[in-house]
């Protein structure tokens, strides 16, 4: 059963519609990368879904329950973090944890369990008594997603969380994201760094123009970039000692390959999943002259499929996202 | 039973060392310094603590009114500017509790001082043997502090859209309304209640009078707090509460009027204090094009009670005021049936003078309408204000210094120089406001429709 069902959702601002007729089922337990270009919707939709801003027209229910109905009740079951948050800087970071326990109906005697429970998640254990204006940034994003947590939401959207985070930050993070779903949580996080995001999703949605693009589960969303299921593809990752002029361009002359899409020393190739075609691009790549240090077939990448059909050419991110929610007006 | 967490985060906030130690030494020595300074001009016998009383009274009034002000009308907007609004409206806090908890909690501190001088106050004024209205001045100091808190409070929530991006305000410009208000409803205790000791014929004595007022308009200004986070909170519902508020409004105006001379200041009084609120509102209030639009949609499809959630207060205000200015009409066509068994029926000056009130009141609302449908719309409230001063202020100004006093009908409801003179110019500006909001509406959804981007 879907945690979240969203129906028809528009949204306007006076010179443009953020959200366009947008539908969606969220399964329990799932971790949905949310993907788009700036400007794309992800943050209204987010803010709709926490019930923060009310769409023109649609639907959204969060475990049965209609949220314009009964935006409190919803509030019990989820946790947001904004692109953009704040904190008291007066206060430590357990009275933080504390207020965020307590406007979350969690009763006295709990709140003590549950503020040092979302402290030690967040690595904060050590840093319970400290003011928040004495923590660095990474601190500082860590305490405020230990704040959306603090009460166990069942549902919890994630906007940015991985800003300002440094990179062994970034590396619990993905293991708290992770650690979350496995516990029951299920989560839509938004993000820029889609690298990171395909470490731990399981589905992605890509919004572009208010418009839901695609709304998968990422390994089904790998095949769709390839094209028809008939011409099954895959994709190959190659890794190479050194930076190189030319590692696009010699790959951009293998025959097969339908998408080529390079990252300093490591590239991304679509090729028919075929064994022969398999070795002819490495052959390929070693006979061009590359020193090929590494070549493996990739798993679904996030960001493989937001080039595909996210900033891709309408046409093709239309005619690849035919089970999207809705179909594009 | 669990400690409200907004009123205690404002606490933990609130009481820091640092500023408990500065308010404390502060309101310590401004008190001492009364004290030592009575003590040094009095006789060696008696000392006589008027100083000290007076600068008790003055500081405690400070104290609630600018300072205690300050932080209740900063209450949302510091979360706001601080971006800690959104996780508080994702709380499972209910509107009351979260109105409460910021509207005392915020200015917890400032109450704390300001309790200390009014112990003072009360101390020095048995002291002085003069204790004869004490606790009636202090329960109005109470009152004044609690309507400018709740008021300045508001005042930054109406000013709230529902736009995010759009959404804010300046503290400053909230507490200015808020003392604004305060010193309109002080200058009417003190003045326009004077020898007033009656309500309905109900004999209640004048300084009753003035406290139950001061209170009755703090009161509402609680319950508008608590409606307006409401719908932060994103809990929406019918403006119910603001017409039971327009509807008691002009039930205490024609309490009040009842049996005084002139007999027709029973209409005339509820349909002022409807015209100066449906003014205010109408400035104040947060612009929301897209809101209004929705409303619509939603009206003309038949959609009643999403209509009623979303109709701006000064629309509500608009009718009610119609309907105000309706009845004085029916009173004074009733004059031989006494249909409506209204006091008296009004004479044709008060009809033209209502009827003008209503027209310039029309052209003013619609003028900062159609700054609503401009491309700095979250401006309207100041640009409307600034044309009704000019319109009302300075061209009168003018007019009166060049000793053209008829002319003054073309800018206010004088009643004076017949109908023609009378109606014909607010008709007139009514009509071409009214004219030039469609037309700038038209324009702005022509500009602004809102489509998805065509990719």
């Amino acid at each position: 059963m879907s945690i979240i069902a969203a129906e028809d959702l528009v949204y306007d601002y006076p010179r443009t519609r953020a959200l366009d007729g947008v539908s969606f089922g969220i399964e329990r337990g799932t971790i949905t990368a949310l993907v788009g270009p700036n400007g794309a919707g992800k943050t209204t939709l987010l803010r709709c879904l926490a019930v923060l801003d009310r769409p023109a027209a649609g639907r959204i229910r969060l475990d049965g329950i209609d949220v314009a109905e009964h935006p409190r009740e919803v509030h019990r079951k989820l946790g947001y973090l904004s692109d953009f948050y704040g904190l008291y800087d007066d206060l430590t970071v357990r009275q933080c944890l504390t207020y965020h326990a307590a406007i979350h109906d969690i009763a006295a005697d709990g709140q003590k369990d549950a503020v040092e429970r979302a402290a030690s998640r967040m690595d904060l254990a050590e840093l319970i008594g400290r003011r928040a204006a004495q923590l660095s940034r990474g601190q500082r994003q860590r305490l405020a997603i230990a704040q959306s947590i603090v009460h166990d939401p069942a549902l919890l959207l994630l906007d940015e969380p991985a800003a300002g985070l440094d990179p062994e930050a970034r590396w619990k993070l993905s293991s708290l994201i992770a650690e979350l779903a496995k516990g029951g949580m299920t989560l839509i996080v938004s993000s820029h760094i889609l690298s990171e995001l395909e470490d731990y999703s399981t589905h992605v949605m890509i919004i572009r123009g208010g418009r839901l693009v695609l709304h998968k589960p990422l390994a089904e969303a790998s095949s769709e970039i390839g094209g028809a299921a008939e011409t099954r593809q895959t994709c190959m990752r190659i890794e190479i000692a050194a930076p190189d002029d030319g590692f696009e361009r010699f790959l951009g002359r293998f025959a097969p390959a339908t998408r080529v899409a390079v990252h300093g020393t490591s590239a991304s190739v679509f090729i028919p999943s075929d064994a022969q075609t398999r070795v002819a691009l490495l052959r390929h790549c070693v006979q061009s002259g590359l020193l090929v240090t590494g070549y493996t077939e990739d798993r679904a990448r996030v960001e493989e499929i937001y080039f595909a059909l996210a900033q891709g050419g309408e046409d093709g991110g239309k005619s690849k996202a035919g089970d999207a929610g809705k179909a594009p007006r | 039973m669990t400690l409200n967490p907004e009123f205690r985060r404002n606490l933990w906030i609130q009481f820091g060392e640092t500023r408990v130690l500065i308010a404390g030494i502060l309101t310590g020595m401004i008190l001492l310094t009364a004290l030592a300074l009575d003590v040094a001009i009095a006789s060696a016998r008696n000392v006589v603590p008027s100083i000290t009383v007076f600068v008790a009274h003055w500081t405690a009034i400070v104290i609630l009114l600018f300072w205690a002000g300050r932080q209740a009308a900063g209450a949302v907007l510091r979360e706001i500017h601080g971006r800690t609004w959104d996780a508080q409206r994702l709380s499972t806090m209910g509107p009351w509790r979260m109105a409460w908890g910021k509207l005392f909690g915020a200015t917890s501190l400032a109450w704390t001082m300001a309790s200390i001088c009014l112990l003072a106050y009360v101390v020095a004024s048995f002291w002085l043997r003069n204790p004869g209205g004490i606790f009636t001045a202090a329960a109005a100091l109470v009152g004044y502090a609690l309507f400018c808190q709740a008021t300045g409070l508001l005042a930054s929530l109406a000013r709230l859209s529902g736009r995010p991006g759009e959404r804010g305000g300046s503290t400053t410009v909230a507490q200015f309304f808020a003392l604004i208000a305060t010193g309109l409803l002080a200058a009417y205790a003190v003045w326009a209640l004077q020898d007033q000791g009656s309500w309905f014929g109900f004999r209640i004595g004048e300084d009753a009078l003035r406290l139950l007022t001061i209170w009755l308009f703090a009161l509402w200004a609680m319950i508008g707090v608590y409606r307006r986070m409401r719908r932060e909170l994103q809990m929406r519902g019918v403006p119910w509460a603001w017409l039971l508020f327009l509807i008691t409004l002009a039930l205490y105006a024609e309490g009040l009027a009842y049996g005084r001379s002139p007999p027709q200041l029973a209409l005339i009084l509820p349909a002022t204090i409807t015209m100066i609120v449906l003014w205010a509102v109408s400035v104040i209030e947060a612009k929301d094009p897209l809101a209004l639009r929705q409303c619509g949609q939603a009206f003309r499809s038949g959609r009643w009670r999403e209509a009623a959630t979303l109709v701006p207060l000064w629309l509500v205000t608009y009718v009610f005021f119609a309907a105000v200015i309706g009845i004085c009409f029916a009173s004074a066509l009733a004059s031989d049936h006494r249909i409506l068994r209204l006091p008296r029926t009004l004479e044709a000056d008060s009809v033209l003078v209502l009827a003008a009130a209503f027209l310039f009141l029309t052209r003013d609302i619609f003028i900062v309408q159609c700054f609503t449908f401009g491309r700095e719309g979250q401006y309207a409230g100041a640009y409307g204000a600034l044309i009704s001063f000019v319109l009302y202020f300075a061209v009168p100004v003018v007019f009166i210094a060049g000793e053209q006093t008829k002319l003054l009908g073309l800018f206010w409801p004088t009643g004076q120089g017949g109908w023609a003179l009378c109606l014909l110019p607010a008709a007139a500006e009514a009509v071409l406001a009214v004219g030039l909001y469609l037309w700038r509406r038209r324009r702005y959804w022509r500009e602004n429709a809102a489509v998805a981007p065509s990719a």
